[in-house]
């Protein structure tokens, strides 16, 4: 009587249900990187090699924790539950989007980076009066892309686990995150601490080191932020 | 073999026991109503077992195992509320869903139902009417065919005309394709030609879980003469009572006999069934009075 392969058909089901819900958030960052750079072009002189994979980067970092502010509340949980699925698959799902989605906006700001080329090449031909700057080299763009991609990674999973916690435990977690924000401003040797500590993490010696320290961050947040979903009861 | 089987479960929300030591089986391939007054515990119990909820105490049996959280029960139980999809989707990206979710859900008949509802599928969630939003939910989850298939007040918003067509599709869906339906409605006289079992909770308790056939004969209206009546009331269980100046109305559990109703009878008592309705209305009366009660004065 059970069906076969139903956590296969379950899996496919919900990882459709988010392709169709990030259509409109992937429209909504090409929407945002075309404003920002239509507007650097029609505004500025000069244009930059690197102004759309900085504003990628940023848009990125501002639209990954909002996308996870959304999904990991009860109402959007709830939605998901329309259609069979266990609390493993949905914190499967939720790691992939956290994967998968800067890997999107990364390649479609590169994609942006090429037509900002292209356009900065054609001002150029057309007028003497414009100054473009190439700064990045192969090496430079490999980096920097492995570790914007880290970064956003790092950030997603971050706020995926903080308010996993905080929709499921609003009371405790606005103290335990009120109290940290309030020793941070008034706890002096607190901020010390905390600062050296952020410090610790971003000076690194190298690029691959910097990587793997937000991977292993990363994977904490994962790990903290399964608990309270694999508890939750669906209201 | 049982789809669903309760052992003293109790469901609680803060001190409150919104679903009280309910114990009860139902077996395979019926049509359950589950009947009770507005805050009863239906919906509650109904959510437990499409695995949202977990027990406070007790065991949930569904199809064999616990639903909590155990993809290969809840791939088998499809639960219809008035919630369930998001305002923002569009109807054909749920019938795809529902397609990759469901391995026997019956897409061609589906879209085939909608058409005919005139529920256009390139339409969002959100654009639909509240009848349309409940046809649709009621499409889906109904083609979906799953053994265990659990309807939360299906009929909300329909008019008169589509429930009957509702109830009609559910009859002729469940003849063909034969398994435990749970249906949870305030409709009980539209639902009493469909209902096979009739569960029957208030404030969380269990009241019953019977057929419906014992359910149809489960009490009697006795109209008469206070006099004649009234010495029925120390015998025999009341549910239900009126008076007016020197007649009396009584709703009686039908266990008086065939030598009782005929002395009743012949002292001019009038005797009828009462209706499925009735017995669970009267069995979940508040004993607080009427409503009119509240504003007379």
């Amino acid at each position: 009587m059970l069906s076969q392969n139903s956590r296969l058909r379950a899996m496919k089901s919900l990882l459709y249900s988010y392709y169709v819900d990030f259509k409109s958030f992937y429209g909504i960052y090409i929407g945002i990187m075309t404003g920002l750079l239509l507007s650097k072009l029609a505004l500025s002189s000069s244009a930059s090699g690197s102004s759309s994979l900085s504003a990628g980067l940023v848009n990125g970092m501002f639209m990954l924790p909002i996308a996870m502010i959304i999904i990991t509340s009860n109402s959007e949980l709830l939605k998901k539950f329309s259609f069979h699925v266990d609390r493993n698959m949905l914190v499967f799902s939720h790691i992939i989007l956290i994967l998968v989605l800067p890997v999107i906006m990364l390649l479609t700001s590169c994609g942006f980076h090429l037509l900002e080329t292209l356009a900065a090449e054609i001002a150029l031909t057309a007028t003497g009066n414009f100054f473009y700057t190439w700064v990045i080299t192969k090496d430079s763009f490999l980096v920097g892309f492995a570790l914007s991609y880290i970064i956003m990674v790092c950030v997603g999973g971050i706020t995926w686990m903080v308010f996993a916690w905080f929709y499921r435990h609003k009371i405790a977690t606005s103290v335990v995150c009120g109290t940290f924000l309030l020793a941070l401003i008034y706890l002096r040797n607190f901020r010390d601490a905390f600062l050296n500590l952020i410090n610790l993490i971003v000076y690194s010696p190298s690029p691959g080191m910097l990587f793997l320290k937000f991977s292993a961050i990363t994977l904490i947040s994962f790990a903290v932020g399964y608990i309270p979903i694999k508890r939750m009861e669906v209201k | 073999m049982n789809a669903v089987i309760l052992q003293n479960l109790v469901k609680r929300f803060g001190k409150k026991n919104v679903l009280d030591n309910i114990s009860l089986e139902l077996p395979e391939n019926c049509i359950v109503g589950l009947i009770g007054r507005n805050g009863a515990g239906k919906t509650t119990l109904l959510k437990t077992l499409a695995g949202y909820l977990r027990p406070t105490e007790g065991r949930v049996t569904v199809l064999g195992q616990e639903p909590f959280d155990n993809i290969r029960v809840l791939s088998d139980i499809v639960f219809m509320d008035d919630e369930r999809y998001n305002d923002s989707a569009v109807l054909w990206d749920l019938v795809n869903q529902a397609a990759l979710s469901y391995s026997r859900f019956d897409k061609v008949t589906a879209l085939k139902l909608l058409d005919y509802f005139n529920i256009p599928v390139k339409a969002k969630i959100k654009k639909l009417s509240k009848g349309m939003k409940t046809l649709f939910s009621l499409v889906i989850a109904l083609l979906s065919r799953s053994p265990l298939t659990m309807l939360d007040e299906p009929t909300i918003g329909l008019d008169a005309a589509h429930r009957k067509e509702f109830f009609s599709l559910l009859l002729r869906d469940y003849t063909n394709h034969p398994r435990t339906i749970i249906v949870s409605s305030h409709l009980i006289s539209e639902l009493e030609g469909l209902m096979e079992q009739v569960v029957l909770i208030d404030q969380g308790k269990l009241i019953f879980n019977r057929a419906i056939e014992d359910v149809q004969s489960y009490a009697l209206y006795l109209s008469g003469h206070r006099r004649v009546l009234e010495e029925l009331e120390g015998r025999h269980s009341i549910i239900y009572k009126e008076s007016m100046g020197e007649m009396l109305v009584l709703g009686v559990v039908n266990n008086l006999s065939e030598e009782e109703l005929q002395g009743l009878e012949s002292s001019g008592v009038k005797i009828s069934a009462m209706s499925v309705q009735d017995v669970c209305v009267n069995l979940t009366a508040t004993n607080k009075g009427g409503v009119l009660d509240v504003i007379a004065k």
